[in-house]
């Protein structure tokens, strides 16, 4: 308020200020707005209008109203696990990532020797289109001959099942996704560059020491980092897709402990035809991730720090 | 600051030459992962009409293919060019997302290779074009080709595809092993008993008690739920084309298998099974070429694979056993064909290519360089089929060898069998009788609701 | 006053070797600590590109030989150039390249000023359009695609490169969100005090946000490039020519 009480007194202004900062906003957010105009509007209308329908992407959408959805809560069990693993998935996979993609970058942002190669290496992983990573990990997390059953061997023991059983399937491909936090990894230095230093100085003559000086500086000034891998990685869980349709074919054994949605959806959509199921399983979906990002939208007012001020 | 600038120019140089190298190592393990661009002589004469072929098939297969589309085009009289477009596929999908996507967006290509259980589903959500007078134009008839391989193309009266190939069923067992462990390579298991008595003989364990060379593992390889339930002398369709996979043998069937894996150890199968997802043992690496089993069931194409991995190995072949013996009706044939995809305007160009590649002289030269069998049936008696010993085993098995129900809802219940019979059966999640039953109940109710009976 | 003319004690000067040494040892153990965390997680994050290596040179009945056989013996070397020519890879490698160019440049530019409009620019409908733009990531690929592409067909792009890089020139959802972060933690005020100087936003953007934000967007630029290099669902569906 003050700010435009100041600017108001200055001289050769024509429009508002407001106005002013209307049309520049809109101006500079034109590309994004024509490109939404243009290849967003009717792909997302038209896939709203399919989830009520029985529709197969050739013949005409016949309307059905509700029924799709309807049929997703009261006769689709394979929905119901889909849901089931899904959530798990995202639950158990977003703090992890979090916090080894956070703790990681610290270490890497360290002056140590070797650093280079260090973010090299955990870079990597990223490159390789999750394809043929997937394709790898078969090979190294087969029970018997895989890599990973040799040290178990050694000790006369056959090692786990991997994603051969229902209770390991889940915390592996947890443990999988893990692998590819280099993205993530890069963010968080990215963001450890934009501490001043001149905070850490200001904390080191307070005489605080590492833990505080990580509480009350780095943590904060990483927030609005935080809270975008918080929101991407909620959306990335939920659509979890490449991994385990490669390792299990998408057939979700065992026990469906491996079908997850963007899985079930895919298979309606292309190996059964259903395009109005699908749709109404993406909208589901959709809303659903709506929902838990309003949420975290509203809490971050709690938790992110913008040096560069709210609204 | 300035000493840590992780970004330089330099880093990001260094980063992108090791993206490049790291997706060339990637290339390698996985190259139906990368699709093939196509180098193709694109030097066409302007009056040549264009059509796309587009074929998910690699290898062999391929190259056949794409000899015999150069044989047409030389020949052909109706000015057209056939161009073969290589298909990539998520690896392990069964879907087709490209031609779904053409065909919805009115783009498809003259030709799609096509598995032919899937075309009476495909013709059903009008994915195909009817080609039915065409066909009869020409001459096609249903005498010409066997009745398996008719069926499956004909959807409603309509003929929506041309079938190309087929192929049988039977045991493969690698003679050298058996000698090496002491079991009578000439004596062959002809029953179910000794079948499981060679496997025994055969399976090989560390001190961990881990197979480390299977005698034979009966869920994987083409021994199916439709295999077994063939060979226990059960059926899957009655005659109001309702599904019948709770049918009494193919319960029995079932009941067999799952003692079977008991035996084998339920781990010792899902091992297998995982390593080898996502194609990981395809060709060479098939655990039957590098001698991880000794017996296999497969099919006719492996004579090829036979010919060109493992020249000097001993392998036979013989009918599947069966409770009561040899069960040469345990085979049941598969098979692929061409289809026009609909929304594909100039349909008559388009048969006329597809009738070459699935008329005789198309059938033979695919069948000979691939080890497949014609489904034209005066072609596929060409002395050529029977001069491999172990490929006449698979001819003799034509006569009885069955087909999978031709149904709309082919996908669904591919699936849905695939889960019964290496998910829920094997790991005790359902009894065979309420994996099966269940089958039945969901496919008939989805056959009731399409309107498929009446 | 005195301080300053004050001669340094001995004792003082004992006090201070010892700190300096303390700290020394600190700094010394905490980066033995670092290297001790970090070598094992590097080599269990390398682990897939050398057994990726490994059976990329070993002959293919070593690929699940039992035990696991390591070390590719012989070496298959001839195992690159059959791969290369199965899938003709230096044709696809440069077609990819120049794709991934020209979509992280457009990218970047417009995703950008898009972000500095979001982040920047105190205006009614920001946080609407914020809102928005991170909602789009939110609807599955697979029932977008078909209508996707039938937009393309009504442009004419099919078959060409044109749906794999115009689109990223009007920006990214994901990038204006990153983007957006990043440019919210620098002071307001520099904003302030440039636009009372009588600078136009055009050349905020570009002469104080854009050099403040460089480790931000060069993470943009790896992020698409590398996204763009991943993605082979794309060229798969829309493409059938090249």
């Amino acid at each position: 308020m003050a700010t435009a009480t100041a600017t108001a007194n200055l001289p050769r202004r024509r429009l508002s200020q407001g106005t002013r900062h209307t049309i520049n906003g809109l101006l500079f957010a034109s590309p994004w707005i024509f490109g939404l105009l243009v290849f967003w509007i009717y792909p997302t209308l038209a896939s709203a209008y399919y989830s009520f329908t029985k529709y197969n992407g050739v013949r005409n959408p016949t309307f059905t109203g509700l029924a799709n959805y309807i049929e997703l809560f009261t006769k689709d069990e394979e929905f119901l696990a889909a849901v089931y693993n899904t959530v798990y998935f995202a639950v158990v996979s977003i703090p992890l990532a979090i916090i080894f993609a956070f703790g990681l970058a610290m270490m890497l942002n360290a002056k140590i020797r070797g650093q280079v190669v260090y973010r090299t290496i955990y870079f990597l992983p990223t490159l390789v289109p999750e394809v043929a990573l997937a394709l790898v990990w078969i090979f190294i997390f087969t029970p018997h001959n895989g890599l990973i059953a040799a040290p178990f061997r050694a000790f006369g023991s056959r090692g786990p099942c991997w994603l051969t059983c229902a209770e390991w399937a889940r915390p592996t491909l947890v443990l999988l996704a893990l692998w590819i936090i280099g993205q993530q990894i890069i963010l968080y230095l990215a963001g450890l560059q934009d501490v001043p230093q001149d905070l850490y100085d200001a904390a080191d003559v307070d005489g605080a020491n590492f833990l505080s000086k990580f509480r009350n500086v780095t943590v904060p000034i990483l927030t609005p980092v935080v809270f975008f891998h918080l929101i991407t990685s909620v959306i990335g869980a939920l659509n979890f897709f490449a991994i385990p349709y490669i390792m299990t074919g998408g057939t979700g054994f065992p026990a469906n402990s491996t079908l997850f949605y963007s899985i079930y959806l895919y298979k309606n959509a292309f190996h059964y035809l259903e395009m109005g199921y699908a749709s109404a399983m993406a909208w589901l979906l959709f809303m659903f991730t709506l929902v838990v990002t309003l949420i975290i939208f509203r809490s971050a007012r709690l938790w992110v720090f913008y040096a560069g001020g709210e609204d | 600051m300035d000493t840590q600038k992780m970004l330089s120019r330099r880093r990001f140089l260094q980063v992108s030459g090791l993206a490049t190298s790291a997706a060339l190592l990637a290339a390698c393990p996985a190259p139906a992962a990368a699709p093939a661009a196509d180098t193709g002589d694109s030097g066409a004469m302007m009056e040549t009409k264009k059509l796309e072929a587009w074929s998910r098939m690699t290898d062999l297969a391929q190259e056949s293919i794409k000899e015999i589309i150069d044989i047409y085009n030389e020949k052909n009289t109706i000015g057209v060019e056939v161009e073969f477009v290589y298909i990539a596929r998520t690896a392990g999908s069964q879907a087709d997302e490209k031609l779904l996507t053409a065909v919805a967006g009115g783009t498809p290509p003259a030709l799609h290779y096509a598995d032919r259980f899937t075309v009476p589903q495909f013709a059903h959500e009008g994915f195909f074009t009817d080609i039915t007078d065409f066909a009869e134009a020409a001459g096609v008839t249903k005498e010409l080709y066997f009745d398996f391989a008719w069926d499956e193309t004909v959807y409603k009266g309509g003929i929506y595809a041309l079938s190309f190939d087929t192929d049988t069923r039977a045991l493969w067992y690698n003679m050298d092993i058996m000698d090496e462990a002491g079991v009578d390579s000439s004596s062959p298991p002809s029953n179910l008993d000794e079948l499981r008595a060679a496997t025994e003989a055969l399976t090989v364990r560390d001190d961990t008690g881990a197979v480390t060379r299977y005698g034979f593992n009966p869920i994987y390889d083409q021994a199916w739920l439709y295999t077994w339930g063939f060979g226990f002398g059960g059926s899957f369709q009655d005659d109001d084309r309702r599904i019948t996979f709770a049918h009494p043998q193919n319960i029995e069937a079932m009941q067999f298998v799952k003692s079977f894996i008991d035996e084998i150890g339920v781990e010792d199968i899902d091992a297998m099974l995982a390593a080898c997802a996502g194609g990981n043992c395809r060709g060479e690496n098939d655990y039957f070429w590098t001698g991880q089993s000794a017996m296999t069931c497969s099919g006719n194409w492996k004579v090829a694979q036979h010919h060109r991995y493992k020249p000097d190995t001993n392998y036979g072949v013989v009918p599947m056993p069966g409770p009561d013996g040899p069960a040469p009706h345990a085979s049941w044939a598969g098979g692929w064909s061409w289809a026009v995809p609909f929304g594909y305007d100039d349909v008559e160009s388009a048969f006329d290519a597809c009738f070459y590649l699935c008329g005789p002289e198309g059938q033979l030269k695919y069948n000979k360089d691939t080890f497949h069998i014609p489904t034209i049936k005066s072609a596929a008696e060409d002395p050529f089929f029977r001069e491999d010993p172990l490929h006449a085993v698979f001819m003799d098995l034509l006569p009885v060898s069955h087909a999978r129900p031709p149904i709309p809802l082919g996908s669904k219940l591919w699936d849905l069998q695939v889960k019964a019979f290496r998910d829920e059966i094997p790991h005790g999640l359902k009894t065979p009788e309420e994996a099966l039953m269940d089958i039945d109940e969901e496919i008939n109710a989805g056959l009731e609701e399409i309107g498929f009976f009446s | 006053m005195v301080a300053d003319s004050q001669p340094v004690s001995p004792q003082f000067a004992r006090d201070h070797a010892r700190r300096v040494m303390a700290r020394r040892l600190r700094g010394l153990m905490r980066s033995v600590l670092i290297h001790a965390s970090l070598i094992p997680a590097a080599f269990v994050f390398t682990l897939p590109f050398l057994w990726m290596l490994s059976t990329s040179l070993k002959p293919d009945v070593q690929f699940y030989a039992y035990p696991p056989v390591v070390i590719p013996s012989p070496f298959q070397w001839s195992n690159y150039p059959d791969a290369v020519k199965f899938i003709t890879f230096f044709l696809y490698l440069r077609n990819t390249l120049t794709i991934a160019v020209l979509a992280t440049i457009g990218v970047l530019i417009s995703s950008s000023l898009v972000a500095y409009s979001l982040a920047r620019i105190p205006w009614r409908g920001r946080n609407f359009l914020f809102i928005l733009t991170v909602a789009t990531l939110m609807l599955p690929f697979q029932v977008t695609m078909i209508p996707l592409f039938i937009v393309f067909k009504n442009l004419g792009w099919v078959n060409s490169w044109l749906p794999l890089i115009v689109p990223h020139w009007f920006g990214g959802a994901l990038y204006i969100f990153l983007l957006r972060q990043f440019f919210m933690t620098i002071p307001m005020e520099l904003s302030e005090a440039a636009r009372i100087d009588g600078a136009n936003e055009l050349k905020i953007y570009y002469s104080i946000i854009l050099p403040l934000s460089k480790p931000a967007l060069a993470t943009v630029a790896i992020f698409e490039f590398i996204a763009r290099w991943r993605d082979y669902i794309g060229p798969l569906i829309y493409q059938s020519d090249q």
